[in-house]
């Protein structure tokens, strides 16, 4: 073997060609396209820490936004809970006032029950003592009494015919009804008759009948207006003066 | 007799231009690649198919293996490189092929590529660093030191061919006595072992002009420190 000079030669000019063609076709269009989808990589790293850093910008603003709500949550809450104890508080000063209310008008009704009912109480009683005085004065009572009391109105007779005598001027007849308690004597009758004819001047038209709830007494009934003298009378004006002025 | 076909012979001459076999294989041998490569890099995409991801991972490898011996751009140097890497591999496995002859396996061949090397040490040394920059490490330490670095230079860059060649030549003449002495099946393990050896030849070839290159850019970076 020995040194050949085109041998040589044309290898290195092969190695020259082969340098430059594969220049063409496989370094540089692999190196582009190594280059471009670095150069994609990168870009999508950068897109990537782009959206990143947007999306935390973004973390960062809901939270600022988050916590400007939750402050206006908690004013509201405590807006809300101030209004809900004034609310409170004018509901209860009104349940007050209503219960004040009610219990006034309870006892109110009660009142007038009691009242009612001390009146109801006061009329048995007083009915209770009238009777029972009825009862007693009829015990007791007797014709002396009777013509006591008779005397007492004779006595009187001056009073009731000046009333008489106001009422019934024209008249020239008087009606008198006289009601007993026990039979009147005639003489007694007479008497009476006489001393109003007297008094009156007018003559004067006696009717008499016998009552004896009257215990004792007389009551004379001229026209519409009675005289009573007898017992029953007393007690029966004596009660309802009670039960007027208790 | 046959032992003297591993060596080239010529085919035809153009006046006083002899073109030898290795040549012509050398030819051949450059038409596949550029066809293969050709293929290979039509339909490159974004999106890589599974050829273009292999290619790319081989590139970005070499890439890789450059950018940790040169403090300089990974492409400037790939070309010079992947090209030897590409050439003296497929030269290696040519001869697998009956009828063709190992360009690799002749002198010529391998010097060509030793001095191609030889000089890019100096084109990429230059390029980086001037021509004066790049003189001035020869007289590193000292100017007594200048015949031993010229020749080292010679000396390496003769063991870059020889190695080569050596070993592709010894493969070929391997196989071609134990075709002459055993026939069909012993040569065939002998074959597989070449193809190792070819492959590791060409990856040396390419690693050492890596190494040179970047004795030849690193003085500069190495003396400023």
């Amino acid at each position: 073997m020995k040194f050949d000079i085109w041998t040589f030669l044309f290898q290195i000019i092969n190695f020259a060609v082969l340098l430059f063609i594969l220049r063409r076709i496989l370094y540089k269009p692999i190196r582009s396209i190594i280059e471009k989808r670095r150069g994609l990589i990168e870009k999508t790293i950068d897109d990537a820490e782009k959206a990143k850093q947007d999306a935390l910008e973004l973390r960062k603003k809901h939270q600022n936004e988050l916590n400007t709500y939750k402050e206006q949550h908690i004013q509201m809450l405590e807006v809300a809970k101030e209004e809900a104890e004034n609310e409170k508080k004018r509901l209860l000063s009104e349940a007050e006032k209503e219960v004040k209310k009610g219990i006034e008008k309870e006892k109110g009704i009660y009142n007038a029950e009691k009242r009612r009912l001390e009146t109801l109480l006061k009329e048995k009683a007083l009915e209770t003592a009238s009777v029972f005085a009825s009862r007693l004065l009829r015990d007791i009572s007797d014709k002396e009494l009777h013509k006591a009391l008779f005397r007492k109105i004779l006595a009187k007779l001056g009073q009731i015919t000046t009333d008489i005598a106001k009422i019934k001027e024209k008249d020239e007849t008087i009606e008198i009804e006289i009601m007993s308690a026990f039979p009147l004597e005639k003489d007694e009758l007479k008497a009476f008759q006489d001393a109003m004819e007297s008094l009156t001047a007018k003559k004067v038209n006696l009717s008499t009948t016998t009552d004896d709830r009257l215990i004792a007494g007389v009551k004379i009934k001229i026209y519409d207006m009675i005289y009573d003298s007898s017992l029953m009378g007393q007690i029966e004006s004596f009660t309802i003066r009670m039960k007027e002025t208790v | 007799m046959k032992t003297l076909h591993v060596f080239p012979e010529t085919i035809f001459s153009v006046g006083p231009v002899r073109i030898t076999d290795t040549i012509v294989t050398t030819w051949f041998i450059m038409v596949v690649i550029i066809a293969v490569c050709y293929f290979l890099t039509r339909k490159l995409s974004v999106k890589p198919g599974i050829c273009q991801e292999i290619l790319e991972a081989i590139f970005e490898a070499i890439e890789k293996t450059i950018k940790d011996a040169l403090p300089l751009n990974p492409w400037m140097v790939l070309p010079v490189l992947g090209t030897f890497w590409i050439i003296i591999g497929a030269s290696n496995m040519a001869g697998l092929i009956p009828g063709l002859k190992t360009p690799t396996a002749d002198l010529n061949t391998t010097f060509a590529f030793a001095v191609i090397s030889y000089s890019m040490t100096h084109v990429f040394g230059i390029a980086t660093q001037g021509l004066k920059g790049y003189l001035i490490h020869y007289k590193e330490p000292t100017w007594i030191l200048l015949p031993f670095h010229i020749i080292a230079e010679v000396t390496r860059t003769v063991a870059l061919a020889v190695r080569l060649f050596g070993n592709m030549l010894s493969g070929d003449m391997v196989a071609v006595i134990l075709l002459g002495i055993a026939g069909l099946l012993v040569p065939v393990p002998f074959s597989l072992l070449h193809i190792v050896i070819g492959l590791i030849q060409a990856y040396i070839f390419g690693v050492l002009t890596l190494v040179f290159i970047a004795g030849g850019i690193r003085t500069k970076p190495e003396k400023e420190t």
